[in-house]
Parts: C-alpha cells; sequence; structure tokens
C-alpha cells in the first residue's frame, strides 16, 4: 500500500497519533485535498497522521475489481499496525464515509484498540449507499454531459449503471457489491463496549438511527453543520473543509 | 511490477510515483512517460486513469513518473514566487531530472488531462526532452458552425421561446462575435486552466513544437457542447495553420470531460497507445532538438 506519513512539525513527541481512512472511489478523489489540509493541521498541532490508499485504489497496487471491503478491514489493520509502534501518544483513528465503517469495523478487530473512533458520514447502510452510487452517477453524467438522461440513453452515450459494473468511473466488483447490499445495521453499540471512545457525525435526518445510543458517556454526536456531496466532480476536490471537521477531529486531543 | 513513492524536488516538496517497464529489455527504454493532475484531481488521475496507463505503459515497456504538483494531491506548495503554472512547469522538469536518472533516457511524453495539458505544452516548449504530448480537452475556440450548433444546443435544451428571448438580448454582441477574424477563446468554460491564450498565440506555440519535431496529439471529448462539438470543429478553428495536418487528432464524442464510462476510458486508452506506436515509438530516436 501506499501511504503518507506526515510527522508533527518541529520534531516533537507527538500529542497523538492519527490513521486517516478515506472513502471509496470519486469520494476518495474529491476528499483528497481535505486529507492533505487535516494532516497538516494535525501536524501543526503537534501530531503524526497516516493517511493511505487501500490495495486498487488510488497508487496502491491492485485493480478496482479485486476490492473488497473485507481486504480494506485488513488493509487498514495493517496500516494500523505499522504506524503504531508503541509509546504513550493515543491513536486515533478518522475515517470518511465509507472509510469510516471501514474503520469501525476494523477497530473490533484491532490487537490495540484505537483510543478513539472519529466517524464522519458513515455508510450505515450499504444497500442505501449503492443506491446513491447509481444515482449519483446518472446525475454526474447528466451533468458533464448537459443532455437529459434519457436523452443520452438514447443516444448511446449512457448506459443504465448496475452493482457490480460501473459507477462513477470506478470498477465495482462482485465481491464489493455483494458486501455494500450486506451491509447494514450498522451499529456503534460493539466499539462502545471495547471501551472505544467514539466521535459520530452525521447529518440531521440520520441521528434517529443512533439514538438508543445517546447517552452512553463514550459517545458523542455531531451533526454535520453542512452538506457536501462528495461524489460529485462539483465538489471538485475542494480544499475547503467543512469548518466543523477539524474542529470535530482536534476536539479529540482534549482530555 | 514494483512501483515506488517517493519525494523529490530542489525543495523535497513533490510527491511522484514510479513505475518501471515491465519487460526486461536491455538498454534504455526508448521513452518515458510524464504524468501527473487533472485540475485539483491527485496523480493517480480521473478516476484513476493515470494509474492504468502507467502500467498499460509499462506493459509497453515504457517506465512512467505520475506526480502530484506543487499544492496538489500531496505535494507541498513551493516556497518560490513563480506563477502557479510557470511553478507546474519547473516542477515537471523537476520530475523529468529524476525520472532521467532512474531510468537512463532522455526522451519523454506527457500525457495531459485539462490544465495538465496546458503544462504539457508549456513544458515542451522549454524542455527539448519532452518530445510528444497528448492534449485532452486544451483550449477551444469558437467556429462559425460550432457556435450554430451551440445555438441549435440551447434550443433543444431550453425551449425555442426562452432561447429566442435571451437571442434577441444577445444578439448585438452575438452577431459582431460572428464576423470575420472575431474569433475569441470562449472563457466561460469551467475547467482548470489559467488562461485561454489568443488563437494565433496559441497556434505559435503549436506551430514551433511541430517545427520542432515534438508530436501531438490534440483530444476533445463530447461532452462539453458549448465549447467542442463536433469532428470538424478542429479544423475548422486550426486549419489555416500549417501544423494542422503534422498533428494527431482524435474526437471521443462519446466520452465526457473527465473520462467516466469504462468505456470511454478504454477509448482513450486505445487512442493513446495506437498514437504511441504509430507516431511516437515509431519515429527513429533522434536526438532532442
Amino acid at each position: 500500500m501506499v501511504g503518507v506519513h506526515l510527522q508533527a512539525r518541529g520534531g516533537v513527541q507527538p500529542r497523538a497519533r492519527f490513521l486517516l481512512c478515506r472513502p471509496l472511489g470519486q469520494e476518495a478523489v474529491r476528499t483528497a485535498a481535505v486529507f492533505r489540509v487535516l494532516a497538516d493541521r494535525l501536524a501543526r498541532e503537534g501530531c503524526d497522521s497516516l493517511r493511505f490508499d487501500y490495495h486498487g485504489t488510488g497508487d496502491s497496487p491492485g485493480e478496482e475489481h479485486q476490492q473488497s471491503f473485507t481486504h480494506w478491514v485488513e488493509d487498514t489493520l495493517a496500516a494500523h499496525e505499522q504506524f503504531e509502534p508503541g509509546g504513550n501518544a493515543p491513536v486515533i483513528w478518522f475515517g470518511m464515509a465509507l472509510g469510516a465503517t471501514l474503520a469501525l469495523r476494523a477497530a473490533l478487530r484491532a490487537k490495540a484498540a484505537p483510543s478513539h473512533l472519529v466517524l464522519w458520514e458513515p455508510v450505515l447502510d450499504g444497500k442505501a449507499y449503492g443506491q446513491t452510487l447509481l444515482d449519483a452517477h446518472r446525475a454526474e453524467l447528466t451533468r458533464e454531459f448537459g443532455e437529459p438522461w434519457e436523452r443520452l440513453l438514447q443516444t448511446g452515450k449512457v448506459v443504465e449503471p448496475t452493482l457490480p459494473g460501473d459507477v462513477l468511473g470506478f470498477h465495482v466488483g462482485q465481491q464489493l457489491a455483494d458486501e455494500l447490499a450486506q451491509l447494514h445495521d450498522v451499529t456503534l453499540a460493539p466499539a462502545l463496549r471495547r471501551g472505544i471512545r467514539v466521535t459520530c457525525a452525521v447529518q440531521v435526518e440520520q441521528r434517529p438511527l443512533l439514538a438508543a445510543l445517546e447517552g452512553n458517556a463514550l459517545l458523542k454526536l455531531h451533526t454535520v453543520e453542512s452538506r457536501t456531496n462528495w461524489m460529485s466532480s462539483q465538489a471538485m476536490g475542494t480544499a475547503i473543509v467543512p469548518p466543523d471537521l477539524p474542529r470535530t477531529l482536534l476536539s479529540t486531543l482534549e482530555p | 511490477m514494483a512501483e515506488q513513492t517517493l519525494i523529490l524536488g530542489a525543495e523535497n516538496h513533490l510527491v511522484a510515483t514510479l513505475t518501471p517497464a515491465a519487460t526486461t529489455a536491455s538498454g534504455a527504454p526508448r521513452c518515458v512517460a510524464v504524468l501527473t493532475n487533472s485540475g485539483v484531481i491527485p496523480r493517480s488521475g480521473p478516476h484513476r486513469m493515470n494509474v492504468h496507463l502507467a502500467r498499460r505503459f509499462a506493459e509497453m515497456g515504457i517506465p512512467s513518473i505520475r506526480f502530484d504538483m506543487s499544492g496538489l494531491g500531496d505535494s507541498r506548495r513551493s516556497s518560490g514566487t513563480l506563477p502557479v503554472v510557470q511553478q507546474w512547469v519547473a516542477d515537471t522538469r523537476s520530475v523529468m531530472d529524476t525520472a532521467q536518472a532512474r531510468f537512463g533516457c532522455d526522451r519523454f511524453f506527457m500525457i495531459g488531462f485539462c490544465s495538465g495539458a496546458e503544462v504539457a505544452h508549456l513544458v515542451a516548449l522549454e524542455d527539448k526532452r519532452m518530445r510528444a504530448a497528448v492534449l485532452w480537452d486544451l483550449y477551444a475556440y469558437p467556429t462559425p458552425q460550432s457556435m450554430l450548433r451551440t445555438v441549435l444546443y440551447r434550443l433543444r435544451r431550453a425551449g425555442a421561446r426562452n432561447v429566442l428571448r435571451k437571442l434577441l438580448a444577445r444578439a448585438l454582441p452575438m452577431l459582431r462575435s460572428m464576423g470575420p477574424g472575431a474569433a475569441q477563446a470562449k472563457e466561460d468554460r469551467t475547467v482548470e486552466v489559467s488562461q485561454v491564450p489568443p488563437i494565433e498565440e496559441y497556434a505559435r506555440r503549436i506551430q514551433t513544437l511541430v517545427d520542432g519535431g515534438v508530436e501531438l496529439m490534440f483530444s476533445y471529448c463530447g461532452g462539453e457542447p458549448e465549447w467542442f462539438n463536433h469532428h470538424g470543429q478542429f479544423r475548422g478553428m486550426f486549419g489555416r495553420y500549417g501544423f494542422v495536418d503534422k498533428v494527431s487528432f482524435a474526437y471521443l464524442d462519446k466520452s465526457d470531460h473527465l473520462i467516466t464510462r469504462r468505456e470511454a476510458q478504454q477509448s482513450f486508452t486505445a487512442m493513446v497507445v495506437q498514437w504511441l506506436e504509430q507516431r511516437v515509438l515509431a519515429a527513429p530516436a533522434s536526438p532532442a532538438r
């Protein structure tokens, strides 16, 4: 795997180490700048960070059709083991979208669990996420070509997207499609039971899904203050990080 | 194939990934590919196209270097004071130095997507090692037929009544713009190129490159109907310049600007491979200009 390890500025002992888990496909492309800005900010705050590409994504080896949620959990654990050489600095995992769901799953298996999970808009329902991908694919090509979807179909410029299949410029293979379809009832409870502090940021309409856990001392729920469609090229890989994101991330350094 | 990602540049601020050739032919390779950002998209390229291209080139015996220009992807900003595009040109030349030292070859070609194409042709003007470039969706200039097609597109999209109202409001400037010699770069397109030069300036640059033996492939997508909207527009734009028959051109009408569909990605790759085989690799390995 290819990763970028950014050390705390000034070569000081890090206050914390952050493992940054990217989302999937087009969202990974469009959040790349966000991850870099976060890593820079963390370095200024005296923290190390590691951001990496899962197998079959970004600059890492592998092809898209080999991608699988299961393998990416292994990749996350491998990155964690590489990054966590012991020491006193707490290890905090941050993930966005499917990267947050991966982090949640991997945290249950890590030999040395992270002290804190920051989950930014995790995918809580794989089927719904798959449908969002398909819808985003149609919307993106409609916008890119400047023609209605039906006309694009008629002229042969597009075909109906499917899972498995090609969605938003990336191939989703059978295994990943199956894993997404089976991803449901994602809950934070096992991580909390393991004693991991969890900060979970969701859109306001998702809060009821987590209502049962409100009141847990280890859980902090945050309502995302702005909406960014990271699946759209309209986001243009913006380096404008939603302001509540670094704020939430840095709040994990507070005692 | 063992790819290697490293930090390079005089300020150690650039991040690049080297992909060696998969074949083990003796001696230096015929050429080295340079791949970089498209707009703010990281060095892996739009939909990971640069990664796929690098691995395809490796199968062909061509090593490559893909990198993030200053301030993009994983590369930090330079502390220098160059204007951004000039800095990117300097960055590209810097990674060419690294690739040349690593692969022992001073002949390069560059795949330039959008803003990457702008950098590619500027590098070729400055650095004789850049022997060829693919210029994807770089500058386009309206022609009478492209403008007519644009009007028809708008009519179909917005409905005749709305368009008629807008046309009436714009009638005078529209008529002026259709006058002889009035072809101006269209500047309202949302692309990541910095500034569209006047067509005469751009044609002069291309003529300079062609005269110097640089192989150029111009390619446009079909996803920008108000920008480049038919196959004949290329000759309509540049037919009066001597270079037009000495460069390659392809119109991928079923691709959008970001080459989103898999079929479009395959068409793009096939186009590049064919161009390389016929126009770049087939050419005698003459010394740089």
